[in-house]
This record gives structure tokens, sequence and C-alpha cells, in this order.
């Protein structure tokens, strides 16, 4: 029983890569390194390519939905991590024992909210927010920074997914956090206190040195969620095609939310390229997932007692 | 004697249960100050209400007046506090850092040194607890990799390296070897000279070898008080009964 897991996996990866197949065949390297996801005419005949029968002009560049889905989800660990930081330490620093428990599991229910509700939130409340006041704003004063100076056309894009995405990784980042700084042995705490470090010290020794390992797994993880993520950002991405991003007010379409939204009409599409283009995606989508999770598994639950050489002090 | 601590009526909440329930005591500069009784009667929390590890437990109420140098214990900043009373713990506490980076902690977070004077300065503290000649071709090592009675040697260096005024001292033998526990024994009577040292213990032959002035804590308060570590006036049976089993 125990290598159903496994076993599941397995057969999962192997079915997308038969679906994917045909896909991969096709278009190549140009799946990597084009824009442009057209899926052909399918009112005419189709036509042989590669060994596979594709409607005329079909191609499959996913450039953008991974590029979409790399800024959204960086821009919510930008915004997540410092914030969990700062959570976690004034938890450690300022609550009686008593009270981090409840504390913690509060934040570890905010993991539990559908993110179609978060999703829903966007589209009422931060969009109107972003397009109105926050956008213009930002264009107006930050245009010196790379990236900022641009027209605001629509609350949604690059901004609103990530700072919902943010807001739905930060409870899985915070928890990590929490419960590493709580671990560290108290003499040590007291230890570095003792020896006149302030609160900040001390939270900087933790992060950096003994709940180092903890830290950036932590990080991994939530950035693993955030990746994958698809309904909350479907709602509030923009769903762009055959556009790359100008600047950080642009819309994006995730590689997660592409999926969905294209999937109704290629199940219908006769030749299934369209289908297996999908499998393409959700395959490599599920790659870069499971690297980035085993790696923040790996990584937050190595022992923290192993030496730190910390040369910062 | 000059007192450099004096504790009037301290009193230490955890909420349910009182630990330090109204505690006069002096500490004696220069001198090794010892405070002996029971496990559970306060000792711990009388150390760092002293630096105010207390303020760490946001759980803890502490009242009374303590003052040192003349100056009560609250109008001190935190930091600096901590710098002028080090403390050493029950048990060795190395950080997971090179045996340099522990001894040179303190120093770091202070200020901008220069790292010529934090190697003289780690080199003093670690020939000042009679450590440097055995890690001096080592000091990259890790910590931990030393043996119980180094750590805790290790760990006084690194307060002392602060050049504090006092040196609070937990229990600093209980986890070590018969030994170890002479060196760190014979330290502690040398540190006095530039120090005053409060030492806590439950090891009547300890106290005899180092103290100069000896407090018995008893139920969160001092019961008794004598240069040495012979008292006279005790009264209460429980407390008699508690010395005689020291005694054996």
């Amino acid at each position: 029983m125990s290598l159903v897991p496994a076993f599941v996996l397995i057969t999962i990866l192997a079915f997308i890569l038969v679906y994917a197949w045909p896909s991969i065949v096709f278009n190549g390297t140009t799946f990597f390194t084009s824009y442009i996801w057209n899926v052909g005419i399918s009112s005419r005949p189709p036509v042989m390519v590669r060994g596979f029968l594709v409607p005329p002009n079909a191609s499959f560049g996913a450039l953008l939905f991974i590029e979409s889905t790399l800024l959204s989800s960086g821009l919510a660990i930008l915004i997540a991590f410092p914030v969990s930081f700062l959570v976690s330490l004034s938890v450690e620093l300022y609550l009686p024992g008593r009270a981090k428990r409840p504390l913690v599991s509060l934040i570890e229910l905010f993991a539990g909210i559908p993110s179609v509700v978060y999703g829903l939130w966007g589209i009422v409340v931060l969009e109107p927010l972003l397009l109105h006041n926050i956008e213009p704003w930002m264009s107006a004063n930050l245009y010196f920074i790379p990236g900022f100076s641009g027209e605001v056309l629509t609350g949604s894009g690059i901004i609103a997914s990530g700072l919902i995405l943010s807001l739905m990784i930060a409870p899985i980042i915070t928890s990590v956090m929490v419960n590493s700084f709580d671990s560290a042995p108290s003499e040590i705490k007291q230890g570095l206190v003792s020896l006149g470090a302030t609160k900040w010290e001390l939270g900087k020794y933790l992060a950096t040195g003994y709940s180092r390992s903890s830290t950036y797994g932590g990080a991994l993880l939530g950035l693993g969620r955030a990746l994958g993520e698809t309904m909350a950002v479907l709602m509030v991405s923009g769903g762009i095609v055959n556009v790359l991003p100008t600047s950080i007010y642009s819309g994006i379409n995730t590689m997660a939310a592409a999926i969905v939204a294209y999937l109704d009409s290629a199940i219908g599409q006769g030749t299934g390229i369209n289908l297996s283009a999908l499998a393409e995606l959700s395959l490599f989508l599920l790659a870069i997932s499971l690297v980035v999770n085993l790696l923040g598994r790996r990584i937050a639950g190595r022992g923290a007692l192993r030496g730190v050489e910390n040369d910062k002090f | 004697m000059e007192k450099i601590v004096e504790i009037r009526d301290l009193k230490v909440d955890a909420g349910k249960k009182e630990i330090i329930k109204g505690l006069d005591m002096d500490i004696y500069a220069n001198r090794v100050n010892t405070i002996v009784g029971p496990s559970g009667g306060g000792k711990s929390t009388l150390l760092r209400c002293l630096n105010r590890l207390t303020d760490l437990e946001p759980g803890l109420k502490v009242n009374g007046k303590v003052t040192f140098q003349g100056k009560d214990l609250r109008d001190y900043d935190d930091v600096e506090l901590r710098r002028e009373i080090g403390m050493v713990f029950q048990r060795p506490n190395p950080f997971p850092m090179s045996i340099y980076d522990n001894v040179a902690f303190g120093l770091r977070i202070q200020a901008k040194v220069s790292k010529s004077v934090i190697d003289a300065m780690v080199r003093d503290a670690l020939e000042e607890v009679g450590l440097y000649d055995e890690v001096k071709d080592n000091l990259k090592r890790q910590a931990s990799t030393l043996s119980g009675g180094q750590q805790q040697r290790l760990c006084i260096a690194r307060a002392l390296i602060l050049r504090p005024k006092i040196l609070m001292m937990d229990e600093p033998t209980s986890s070590l070897d018969p030994v170890s526990k002479g060196r760190v024994e014979d330290l502690i009577r040398g540190l006095k000279e530039k120090y005053t040292v409060i030492l806590v213990t439950h090891d009547m032959s300890q106290a005899r070898k180092v103290s100069d002035y000896t407090n018995l804590i008893y139920n969160g308060k001092t019961v008794a008080s004598s240069e040495g570590t012979e008292f006279s006036d005790i009264e209460d049976q429980e407390v008699k009964d508690y010395l005689g089993e020291l005694a054996e």
C-alpha cells in the first residue's frame, strides 16, 4: 500500500505524456520560444504535419503562459515572503506561548479558503481599486522603475494576480516559519538575547542562521502553490492571448488559467492536437511544480540542528 | 563590601503560580555570590529577572525594586543591561557556528569592530577561561564538536568578551563530568578579581569551594544569607530539613 502514491503519480505522468506526445513532436522547441497560441482554422480540412493531422495554421507557443506564471508567482513571493517573515517574527517575540497555537491555527485556516472566494474578492474589490487608484498613481510616480511606466487599461493582470496569490501563499510560508522559529531551542534564543542581541537581531539570526532551511523551504512551498494556482488567477489575470506583457500593468494568462480557459474548445476539436498542446502545457506545469515542491520539502525538512556556517555575525 | 545589586521585595507571578514571593537580596561586587536552594524555588527565575530575560516571557509579571549600580533595573536599556550582566546557562548552549564566531558574536552585533581587534579579544576571552591552548589551531571548527566542559568554558568566554560587570551562572556544572566541573570551579574562583559572580547551584560542596557570600532561597524567598556557607539563624524546620539533605 505504501507504493500507491508513487504508482498514482507515475500513472498520471504517463497519461499526460501520452496525451502530450503529438504536441511535443508537432511543436518541437517552438512551444517554449513562441508566444503565439493559434488553434488553427477548424472549418477547413486538417493537414498532415510531422505525421500528425492538425487544423491549418495551427501553432502552439506557450511563452506567454510561462512568462505570466513566473511573473505573477514571482511578485507573489516578493510580497508574501517579507510579510510572512515579519508576522512570524512578531508571533515568536511578542506573543505568550499559550496564544501562539490558536494564532497559528487561524493562519493555517486561511490556507483553506476556496480560491474562487479570493478570485471573487479580486474582481469585486481589488481590481477597481487597482484600476482607479493604485495603478494610475504608480504609473505617474514610479515610472522611472523599469516595467513601471505604461498605460493602465484594466485592473486585472500581473499586479492583481500577484496580490491575490500572495494572500493565498502567505499563510503557508508563515506557518512553516512560525513552527521553525518556535522549535529553535530556548537555550539558543536566550543565549543570543543574553549576549545583547535585540529582538530584530534574534529574528535575523533565526531566519538566516538557525532556521535558515525552513525559511527557504517555506518560500519554495509557497511558490509551488502559486505556480499551480488556477481559479483565482483565471478570474483576475485578464486572459490575454498572443501579446507579451509590456509593463507591470499588463494583463497576463498563466499556464494553469490557460489550460482551463481553452479546455472546452480543445475537447471538441476533431484532430486532438489542441488537447495535446494543453496536455503538454500541463506536463510542463506539473514538472515545475513537482521540482519546486520537492526542493521546498527537502530544504524545509532538513534537521534544524545541522551546523550552520554563519559569517554575518 | 560594596553592594552592586540590591533586590527588595521582588515578586514574579506566572499567572497561576507565584514563583518569587517578595525576595530581598544583596549582591556584593567582586565576590562569588552563591544562591542555593531546591529546584523550582525560583533561583533561575531570579537570574532571569536581573538581566531582564523575563521581558521575553510576556506571561510573567515582575514587581519590586531592583537596583544595579544604584540605578533601577527598569531604567536601563535592556540590550545595554544584558551586556553589563552576562549569563551562562545550565546546559552549555553554543550556537551552531564556529568556535571563533561563537566568542565573537556579542562583539559583532554590538558595533563595527575591525577584524584584528576581534581576533585579539577572542584570544583574550579564550585565554581567560583556559581554552585557548586547547582550540587555537581549530578556531574555525564547529563549537558543537567540543566536549561538554569545553563548551561550557566557551560559553563563559562568549559572555566575558563583552567585559560585563557581573557574570551570572545558572548551575553551570550540573551537566559536566567531575574533571570538567573542577576546572570550571577553579575558573569561577579566579573570575572574581575582575567580575562579580552570581552562581546558582544546588551543590553545597561546590558552594563551600567557591562561595564568598551565600544566599539560601526557599519557596520564593531568601530565608538565610551569610558569609561563607554556614547558616546559623534558621528556625523553619522545613528549611532545616532541606539543608540537612544537602549536607549529606
